[in-house]
């Protein structure tokens, strides 16, 4: 094709130029059309070698129920192969974190009381994919974009990653996907919401963090402390106008301790702001205590939380 | 502005990709390879113009591609292979589009279905004019998205208006409208032009005397 395209300056005094494809580009875009092909052809397991114009008609009249029955095949065939794979089951107690290398030396931190569900063997067929709960910080591995997709999967949404840094967070009957670098694809699940359609993809991207919980529409913002999102990965905690209600699901969900207070009604009113570093529950509550002016006690598994 | 002169008369846009689509629909996988090396380019810059996003461009072109060989047999044999897939590939877009936008009002930066010429793609006659370049950009830009993509797809996919109607999914009146008003709009480079090289004559003179 010519550089410039269909030369109209007799009418205008500028042109159009068609910018030039880079062939690897297409080479690659091919390749993986072909692969896909060849997959459904192999499925298909017929011999399209013959030719002639009774051919064409015989396909014609037979490919659309051929497809459909290919199509059925491949789903079968994809189950077969992928029906009954072994699965590694990475495991966190509270106040536990875990550094998790996958088989393509993507990394994975997983966060306290939380779980990684990994294939064992990452074949071709079945991509790579893993199942979270919990919450988990994602160091995804780039690769050519001939290999399949990362896909993490939780119970509210799969988020389809193009290479990059982010973290999931599923706890509490919602999801908080937050992304640091790169670029995800999001799937929300159906659900009971008539809202949310499976195949209804989203494309976030990096300074964003996208919510969905079970009351409301899923949603993207635009969050400047998306990094800080990641902070419990070095132990940080990050409070920016953060109330006590919070805070107590923040420990439970970490260390597995409740939080009390006499005046139930002051935790959703006190709030408190600041970058905390704490190693255990221990430290946490003496964080507390030395910002808010209340004395915490722990017992039983509790933070007791008074005004002396 | 006739119709006729703009008739698609490449063989190459015609005969041979009707040829190759008939050797597709046996199953030829190569001769459908074909067709992707022709049509990759054009495919993939308007999948680019509309998505804004060169790996969404991409994945969506294999999508398409995939599809078709997929769906082949019930296509059929068919003569205007390129519109076709271009119109394919519109529909696909469009439908993502409007899902994704459907499910999140309130996503920040989504891309809209509007198509934006950037410098390069606009050759002025004399290169001095380099303001030129980024007023015609400007005018270009301007032009509301159903105009600008009649405009892409005349001047840059070279489809003549049955082509365009075709795969916008629009009359072929309502094609002649839109060029006419676009082209219009875009004779005002034309006045640009005149006053750039009476610019450029003027501190020539000045050099001079």
């Amino acid at each position: 094709m010519d550089d410039v395209t269909k030369n109209n300056m007799e009418e205008l005094p500028f042109g159009f130029r068609r910018l030039p494809v880079n062939d690897a580009l297409r080479e690659q875009n091919w390749k993986t059309v072909e692969d896909a092909i060849r997959r459904a052809e192999s499925v298909s397991g017929r011999d399209r070698s013959g030719s002639g114009a009774r051919i064409i008609r015989l396909v014609r009249v037979f490919a659309a129920a051929a497809c459909v029955a290919a199509l059925g095949f491949g789903i079968w065939w994809i189950g077969a192969r992928t029906g009954r794979p072994q699965y590694a089951n990475e495991r966190t107690g509270y106040g536990e974190m875990k550094t998790i290398v996958l088989p393509d030396s993507s990394v994975v931190i997983l966060n306290s009381n939380s779980s990684l569900r990994i294939p064992e063997q990452w074949t071709e067929a079945a991509g790579r994919q893993v199942w979270l709960e919990g919450e988990a910080y994602f160091q995804v591995q780039k690769q050519p974009a001939t290999v399949r997709k990362f896909v993490v999967h939780t119970r509210q949404v799969d988020v389809e990653v193009l290479g990059t840094k982010f973290n999931v967070n599923t706890r509490r009957q919602r999801a908080v996907v937050s992304l640091e670098e790169g670029k995800v694809r999001l799937s929300v699940h159906g659900g009971d919401s008539a809202v949310l359609e499976k195949r209804a993809a989203m494309v976030m991207r990096p300074g964003q963090v996208f919510v969905v919980n079970a009351t409301q529409e899923p949603r993207i913002n635009d969050d400047k402390a998306v990094a800080a999102r990641s902070g419990w990965t070095r132990h940080e905690f990050h409070f920016d106008s953060t109330t006590l209600v919070e805070v107590a699901h923040l420990i439970e969900d970490t260390y597995g301790y409740k939080m009390q207070m006499a005046d139930s009604a002051v935790m959703s009113r006190f709030m408190i702001s600041g970058d905390v570093r704490v190693q255990n529950v221990e430290e946490m509550a003496r964080v507390l205590e030395a910002s808010s002016g209340y004395t915490v006690r722990i017992k039983d598994k509790t933070l007791f939380v008074s005004f002396h | 502005m006739d119709a006729i002169n703009y008739m698609d008369t490449n063989p190459l846009h015609t005969d041979q990709l009707e040829q190759w689509w008939i050797r597709a629909l046996e199953g030829d996988a190569l001769a459908f390879k074909e067709i992707h090396r022709e049509l990759f380019g054009g495919l993939y810059h308007y999948a680019l113009k509309l998505l804004r996003d060169g790996e969404l461009a991409n994945d969506a072109v294999q999508e398409l591609f995939v599809r078709l060989w997929v769906r082949r047999g019930s296509i059929g044999p068919m003569r205007r292979v390129k519109p076709y897939f271009f119109t394919a590939l519109r529909r696909q877009i469009l439908n993502q589009l409007r899902n994704t936008q459907a499910r999140a009002l309130k996503i920040n930066g989504l891309p809209g279905p509007d198509i934006d010429f950037s410098p390069e793609e606009i050759v002025v006659r004399n290169e001095e004019y380099e303001n030129l370049q980024s007023r015609v950009m400007a005018l270009l830009n301007d032009l509301p998205k159903r105009q600008k993509e009649v405009i892409y797809l005349h001047y840059f996919e070279e489809m003549d208006y049955v082509q365009i109607a075709e795969v916008m999914g629009i009359n072929y009146q309502s094609v002649l409208n839109l060029t006419q008003k676009a082209m219009q709009k875009l004779r005002q480079a034309n006045l640009l032009a005149i006053l750039f090289s009476l610019a450029a004559l003027y501190r020539w003179y000045a050099k001079i005397f």
